[in-house]
């Protein structure tokens, strides 16, 4: 992937699903004559850009079908949810993010109908690693009846945009240790560091007694990687830090002087963040409704569709955030990316 | 020969055309400056708006989202990448209060932090154009943007113009004497030394003889009323009976008229000098086993064998068959042969049409020398050989400048075209000169033999003469100038007006200083002392053009080399005369001469081969370093063979060791 223009970035993925969708309505012949496809979607949150997108592209594709959203803001609440699920017999299960997808599916080598979502078609989307969550085999052959979308750059692509804001020394990684994607990214982004000769500072949250992680230390360990030199904040995929704690984040970082560097929309979006590079949600979403109508039109068969990410993505800068730390970016970075304006 | 008429008018004719040349040269060049340049520096301005609009656009954004001009970051390689995108834009820059902070460009239009480029707007020849664009905010100017242009843009397209133009005088100058020889040495200074010999046997008591011509000038009435006097004398004294027809005469204004057809023909071939080599590059096409230099230098060495191979049996079939059908059939074949090269799409074809061109080249050339040789007597021969061959001397100088200039502005092919057209003219003007009936005749040396060549080579200072000293002379001249060089400079991206510039310097050298050193040989006598100079500088010459620094270096070395082969010219023939006594009593000194220049020759054949094999391994530099090395070598071993075999003095036998 490279940073092209700005235009590019942003109009790019939408355009090549638009293009694809006509061609779509016309193919596409419902499961059954006279009978609509019921796709269930399960989602933290409604409003997220990955939903909007999904039910943009099925209402658009000539599709009959219904979209039903349910909110399952936790994710190991939906294992008590299942005897519901299979009652209503939808066609195609959507899941939204790493961990409502494993809580639905589970792991490929560990398929276990009475815990999880055997018999149905499942489409994911905006999931980290799937590979190294174990929800697919394999990106190009998945193994099961399960498939969907990335949103995530590669790590090489993050480090370099981050470094092409500015030389950094030291980056904190501030994650939950207890999201197995985050572990596997932190881990990558450490290797990758390392070879352009950066510093990765572990932050992971500790755990309380409970031994749940505890996102009430997370002004400490900004604090700690401030004392410790890093230059920079990274957040990446993390349902914890990155979704639910952004705002608690970009605040503390802005208090001790440090950058912030995320790799998901939401938190950028949302809260005072510098930048990011991230795959903007309502094409992941659109991109997963492609894969759905394919499944639900027979065109392909679930465990034939391979999973993918996006290949453009957009560099968001936040120019007040810049502002605050007297940091601004460099002329370059400026003419490609997508300036977020504070509120 | 001596054409004194010819030239005191030609040092007149020459000097006023000089004159006015320089003179329409200096006006020109003022009036570039006053015509051209204000047309030409708007049009740079205008696009150094164009640009610096871009950038400025970039700034807006960036000012518009409340970041301050002089907090933005990373301008250097923003304005570097839109210098790298506008290469002829020479610098940009930002400058805030007087202060550049952003600056992309060549160091000379700033000094620290400070823009001199647009100090002295007011000074005479500014070395840039420096356009001004503000940057705004709030309806403030915060900044400006500074984009350069090069001044010396139209300053070289200017120099490259006057250029041209000196060749051009130079040219002028040298068809100003081409054309002086053949009008007034035909139609007037050989017919006047016509009626001077015939009033000569008139006074000598001849009165039988007439003038015979038949020009219709001044100079015919002239013949005709002098005619008509010894008719009227012959008449009344009543003296019958005719003299022996006085011949000959009518034979040297051919010479004078064969000259300029020569000139012509040798143009032909001399236009395309300053890009074969590398019109042969673009050709190129793989062969296995052979690197691409050694390909490339095949079509040369070809050229130049087939030429030495078919030298001597053009030259005895024109003894037989008549020079004018050989001339006519060389001549036509050449015209064939540019044709096909300007038309070749592969080397395969450029080879053939070379080949044909050099077969042609080879009849033309022996055939007219013996055109020459059968109409003077042996007298007058060495200056009609001498004035010939400086015809062909003279296209060597006009044909790189003129060919330069055509080639880059119309392209490789259509030289080729231009250059058959030359050929075609030339075998014309043939058709119109030379004699239909074979001369009668005189003595000529017999056709080269094998018998022949090994008692010249079985002579060890005529093997020193002739392979290790004409040898490499044409070695170096074909290795160096007609291959090597052109490649090189054209690799550097000089253009082809340059080079024609470059080879032109030799020629004009060697026609300078040829003379001066074939003097100086005579008067000291000093030949082998000459040729040990001659060899070791063209060495040099090959040294200094493998130094890095293209233009001035390749000028530098190419002058050396005209020079030294300028010490080799002269002093080479006559030390052949000193060293092959007893060959030229056995063979005769056409043989002689004929076996030396078939020897010469065969450095031209081994140099592209030799050249070309020393680049594929060592690159440009190396390559003429070690064309400079073979050459050194050469006058060693010239040395030591001259030193073991030194003459025998006239009055001492030699003595046998003891």
């Amino acid at each position: 992937m490279s940073l092209s223009r700005r235009s590019v970035l942003a109009g790019a993925s939408g355009a090549v699903l638009a293009s694809v969708s006509p061609g779509f309505a016309q193919s596409i012949k419902p499961i059954a004559a006279g009978k609509t496809a019921r796709i269930l979607v399960l989602t933290p949150r409604k409003d997220v850009g990955d939903v909007l997108g999904f039910r943009d592209f099925i209402g658009s594709s000539g599709l009959a079908a219904t979209v039903d959203v349910r909110e399952v803001p936790q994710a190991s609440a939906l294992t008590g949810m299942l005897p519901e699920i299979r009652a209503a017999k939808p066609d195609l299960v959507v899941t939204v993010f790493t961990p409502l997808t494993l809580a639905a599916v589970g792991r490929y080598d560990d398929p276990d109908p009475s815990r999880y979502l055997t018999d149905i078609p499942v489409v994911f989307t905006s999931v980290t690693d799937p590979v190294a969550s174990r929800i697919v085999r394999g990106l190009d052959r998945t193994g099961r009846a399960v498939t969907g979308t990335r949103h995530i750059a590669p790590v090489a692509v993050q480090l370099k945009t981050m470094l092409s804001y500015r030389r950094w020394k030291k980056i904190a990684a501030l994650y939950n240790p207890g999201e197995d994607n985050m572990v596997v990214a932190v881990r990558d982004l450490k290797e990758e560091a390392q070879r352009q000769g950066v510093e990765v500072l572990d932050s992971a949250l500790p755990r309380d007694a409970a031994g749940a992680p505890n996102p009430a230390a997370i002004p400490d360990l900004i604090a700690d990687a401030a004392r410790a030199g890093a230059d920079l904040v990274y957040i990446g995929p993390d349902t914890l830090v990155a979704s639910n704690n952004n705002a608690l984040v970009a605040e503390q970082a802005l208090a001790q002087k440090l950058a912030t560097f995320c790799s998901t929309e939401l938190p950028i979006r949302r809260a005072n963040l510098l930048m990011g590079l991230v795959s903007p949600a309502v094409n992941v979403g659109r991109f997963a409704g492609l894969k759905a109508v394919e499944i639900l039109s027979g065109a392909k068969p679930a465990d034939g569709i391979a999973v993918e990410t996006l290949n453009r993505f957009s560099l968001l800068l936040r120019i007040g955030a810049a502002k605050r730390l007297d940091l601004y970016p460099p002329m370059r970075l400026l003419n490609i990316a997508e300036i977020v304006q504070d509120a | 020969m001596k054409l004194s008429f010819v030239r005191r008018l030609n040092w007149m004719l020459t000097g006023v055309v000089s004159v006015l040349m320089l003179v329409s040269l200096a006006v020109q060049t003022t009036h570039f400056n006053s015509l051209f340049r204000p047309l030409i520096e708007p049009e740079l301005a205008r696009k150094a708006e164009v640009v610096g609009a871009y950038v400025v656009a970039q700034i807006d954004r960036a000012i518009d989202l409340g970041i301050a001009v002089d907090k933005l970051v990373g301008m250097d390689e923003l304005l570097a990448d839109t210098l790298a995108a506008n290469p002829d834009v020479k610098y940009i820059g930002l400058e805030i209060g007087g202060r550049l902070t952003a600056y992309a460009g060549v160091d000379g239009a700033r000094s620290g932090e400070r823009l001199t480029a647009e100090a002295a707007p007011e000074a005479d020849r500014p070395s840039f154009i420096d356009t001004v664009l503000p940057l705004e905010s709030d309806g403030v100017t915060v900044a400006r943007l500074h984009v350069g242009m090069g001044a010396g843009f139209v300053q070289s397209a200017l120099n490259e113009v006057v250029y041209d133009l000196g060749s051009v005088l130079i040219v002028a100058i040298l068809l100003n004497v081409e054309i002086l020889l053949l009008v007034v040495g035909s139609s007037v200074a050989a017919p006047l030394r016509r009626v001077s010999a015939v009033i000569r046997r008139v006074g000598e008591g001849h009165l039988g003889v007439r003038v015979d011509l038949r020009n219709r000038d001044e100079v015919g009435e002239l013949a005709r009323a002098i005619d008509w006097a010894l008719d009227s004398v012959r008449h009344r004294a009543d003296l019958s009976g005719t003299e022996p027809v006085m011949a000959k005469i009518g034979m040297m204004q051919r010479v004078v008229e064969l000259r300029f057809a020569i000139f012509i023909f040798s143009l032909a071939e001399e236009l395309t000098r300053t890009f074969l080599s590398v019109y042969i590059k673009s050709l190129f096409e793989p062969v296995p086993g052979l690197t691409m230099e050694m390909v490339i230098g095949a079509p040369i060495a070809l050229f130049m064998l087939l030429w030495a191979v078919s030298q001597p049996i053009a030259g005895s079939v024109s003894e037989r068959r008549g020079r004018r059908a050989v001339f006519l059939a060389g001549a036509l074949m050449s015209f064939a042969g540019l044709v096909g090269s300007g038309l070749a799409t592969d080397l395969v074809q450029l080879i053939a049409a070379r080949c044909l061109t050099a077969i042609g080249y080879a009849s033309v050339f022996i055939s007219a020398q013996g055109f020459v040789i059968d109409a003077t007597d042996p007298k007058q021969r060495a200056q009609a050989v001498a004035m010939y061959a400086g015809g062909i001397l003279s296209a060597g100088v006009c044909g790189p400048a003129i060919g330069g200039v055509i080639a880059g502005q119309l392209g490789f092919r259509t030289t080729f075209l231009i250059s058959a057209g030359l050929a075609l003219l030339a075998a014309f003007m043939a058709w119109r000169v030379l004699p239909r009936v074979q001369v009668p005749k005189e003595r000529l040396g017999r056709g080269l033999r094998f018998a022949d060549a090994m008692l010249c080579l079985r002579n060890p200072r005529f093997v020193g003469l002739a392979v290790f000293s004409a040898v490499p002379a044409k070695l170096g001249l074909t290795a160096l100038l007609f291959f090597l060089l052109p490649l090189a400079l054209d690799d550097q991206g000089v253009s082809q007006s340059w080079i024609g510039r470059v080879l032109l310097l030799y020629w004009l050298l060697m026609i300078f200083v040829s003379p001066m050193a074939a003097k100086l040989s005579d008067r000291s006598g000093q030949r082998a002392a000459f040729l040990v100079a001659g060899g070791l500088l063209a060495a040099a010459a090959a040294y200094v053009l493998s130094l890095p620094g293209s233009l001035a270096t390749a000028l530098g070395g190419v002058a050396t080399l005209g020079i030294a082969h300028a010490l080799l010219n002269a002093p080479q023939l006559a030390m052949l005369a000193d060293v092959c006594e007893k060959e030229r009593a056995a063979l005769g000194e056409t043989t002689v001469i004929g076996m030396f220049r078939l020897i010469e020759r065969l450095g031209s054949v081994v140099a592209p081969f030799l050249a070309g094999l020393f680049l594929a391994h060592y690159g440009y530099a190396g390559a003429l370093r070690g064309i400079g090395i073979v050459l050194a070598l050469c006058v060693a071993v010239q040395l030591v063979l001259g030193m073991a075999f030194r003459p025998p003095p006239a009055d001492l036998p030699q003595r046998t060791p003891a």
